[in-house]
């Protein structure tokens, strides 16, 4: 059985663990798995977010990668609550999931 | 050798064998990158992919310069010149800079996109690595930035990944030229930094680029220089720098001074995917021109990628003026294409540990690319690691030859062996391997004799010996 649901696949890197929270809205870098000439293309959202496939109705797959890209056994479910700009504030250089949890608290 | 373009340059390859061309299907997506990685590792030629899944205009050209024959065809040498040749000849070139020149339009201009037009995966930017941050459109490409005031133009190598249809991420190094003059001089006044990301310019005008080069060098007149000719240039469309015009495809943009994206991780140079991610640059680009039909020439980065070629040659060639500079008696420096620029060799003319320490100091002082360094006797040539091991392996003492250097805030980050919390504080260490006798050690009495053939017989009976069946 596939483990993808049928909706869209999308897949997000995170820094650890921790940083999948689920039940609550939390911010996330993600990309666009779908085939064709604009696979990858990125994106900054809050969704909500869980290991249990069926927990989100209507939800769509999602993806976990670690820092050195390695993917996770089993997706998630993820269903996106709102856009983030594209254009993260933030100092470059520093980390940018911290630019993404200010952007999410400033209710962009 | 004045190579009009990187076309003229797959012609040349062509005609010596080292171009190996495609015509079958190949996808974008991770297809590309297994195959420019094999020919990486297998020393094959070079590849020019000319069916690109979803991407019926354009062709890739793969790995340029990541074999030596490709470097010495670069450089009009006979292909199968050895390193130590293509050494001193892009050195004796070095020295004799010719000043670029601008003209009014070039090829690179055949198709211009601004603003709106603008759309980044209109490009064939490949995966080039299953879990990779993204599609990287700059492998094989250098950027264009200046200072403010518009003093000095700096070309270098940095990697680019494609974020959005009008938005790259890139990871050139904080402590890189590039990343230096941004932090110092645009970011804390909150404006954007013009840039230009060069893909597919002739040979030698990536070599430059990829050169070690001091703050303030010019890379545009160090390209000219090494290919004995000036570098035409033209003007970009929406900055007044200057990119050379026959490269295949030109990216404008500009680095924002208070914007962010994630970049990376991506499997570098180094031959591994270290985490180095989230921590780089975002640019909102702001027109693409490009060649009808333009060709995306692409570095398939990792273990004895180009950078195995030219970063570890311009490297070389940069320690050993640096050294010379602070009155290290050094006679040659060779960077190891398998020490993937993390290792070097330093040869000169009086050892001890005394030279060994000043060694480790002086190339760790601004930033810390290498994290080995072997420094040998003039009698071990650099070049033959089989004689650096054996140098090192008997002559460094391993409790008084081993010199560390700790520092915090020039580390190379995608330095494998370093934890994440180092990679955050770019803190990290080179060790110098004292590899040579001490010049306090007498030569008629201490000193070792090195029992081998050149060095423990007689001048007169080596002339007569030889092997039977005629190996002298």
């Amino acid at each position: 059985m596939s483990e993808t649901g049928p909706g869209q696949i999308w897949e997000t890197f995170v820094r650890s663990p921790e940083q999948l929270k689920e039940d609550i809205e939390i911010p996330l870098i993600i990309r666009d798995l779908t085939p064709g000439r604009t696979k990858y293309r990125m994106r900054h959202v809050v969704a909500r977010i869980s290991s249990a496939r069926q927990a989100i109705a209507g939800g769509d797959t999602l993806w976990v990668r670690t820092t050195v890209g390695v993917r996770l056994e089993h997706p998630w479910a993820i269903k996106v609550v709102r856009e983030l700009p594209l254009e993260l504030p933030g100092s470059p250089y520093r980390d940018v999931y911290e630019a993404l949890k200010n952007a999410a608290k400033m209710g962009f | 050798m004045e190579w009009k373009d990187t076309r003229q340059f797959m012609d040349a390859l062509a005609r010596a064998g080292d171009l190996t061309v495609v015509e079958r299907e190949v996808h974008w997506d991770l297809e590309l990158g297994a195959m420019g990685r094999l020919g990486c590792e297998k020393q094959a030629p070079a590849l020019w992919l000319k069916r690109i899944t979803d991407y019926p205009d354009a062709t890739v050209f793969m790995n340029p310069l990541a074999t030596w024959r490709r470097v010495a065809i670069a450089l009009g040498l006979p292909p199968e010149s050895s390193i130590k040749r293509i050494y001193d000849e892009y050195e004796a070139r070095e020295g004799r800079l010719i000043p670029p020149v601008v003209v009014a339009d070039g090829p690179c201009k055949e198709v211009v996109k601004r603003g709106a037009q603008v759309d980044l995966f209109d490009l064939p930017a490949p995966m080039l690595h299953e879990g990779d941050g993204g599609r990287y459109i700059g492998t094989w490409d250098f950027a264009v930035s200046r200072d403010s005031p518009a003093t000095w133009v700096n070309w270098g190598i940095y990697r680019f990944m494609v974020y959005g249809p009008r938005h790259m991420t890139g990871f050139p190094r904080p402590t890189s030229h590039l990343g230096k003059v941004f932090l110092d001089q645009y970011a804390p006044a909150g404006r954007p930094m013009p840039l230009a990301v060069v893909i597919g310019a002739d040979p030698l005008c990536h070599l430059a680029a990829s050169a070690t080069y001091r703050l303030g060098g010019d890379e545009a007149s160090l390209a000219s220089a090494l290919r004995g000719a000036a570098v035409e240039l033209v003007r970009c469309e929406t900055s007044d720098l200057l990119v050379p015009a026959t490269a295949e495809i030109v990216i404008e943009a500009e680095v924002l001074p208070d914007r962010v994206g994630l970049e990376g991780p991506y499997g570098e140079y180094p031959g591994y995917r270290t985490g180095e991610m989230g921590n780089g640059i975002l640019c909102r680009v702001t027109a693409v021109t490009h060649r009808r039909n333009p060709i995306l020439t692409v570095d398939a980065t990792g273990y004895m990628d180009d950078s195995a070629t030219i970063t570890s040659m311009s490297g070389a060639l940069s320690i050993k003026r640096r050294l010379e500079r602070h009155g290290v008696p050094v006679l040659d420096v060779y960077v190891p294409p398998e020490g993937a620029v993390h290792a070097a060799v330093v040869a000169v003319s009086r050892g001890g540990k005394d030279v060994a320490r000043q060694v480790v100091e002086i190339l760790t002082s601004r930033r810390a690319l290498l994290s080995k360094i072997f420094v040998v006797d003039s009698d071990v040539d650099p070049f033959d690691l089989g004689k650096v091991l054996h140098a090192f392996a008997t002559k460094c003492h391993p409790g008084k030859g081993i010199h560390v250097v700790h520092y915090e805030g020039r580390a190379n980050t995608l330095t494998p062996c370093y934890s994440q919390e180092e990679r955050l504080k770019q803190a990290g260490a080179t060790v110098a391997f004292d590899c040579t006798w001490p010049p306090e050690w007498s030569r008629e009495w201490e000193v070792p004799v090195k029992a081998t053939f050149d060095t423990i017989f007689p001048e007169d009976l080596r002339r007569k010996v030889s092997l039977p069946g005629g190996d002298a």
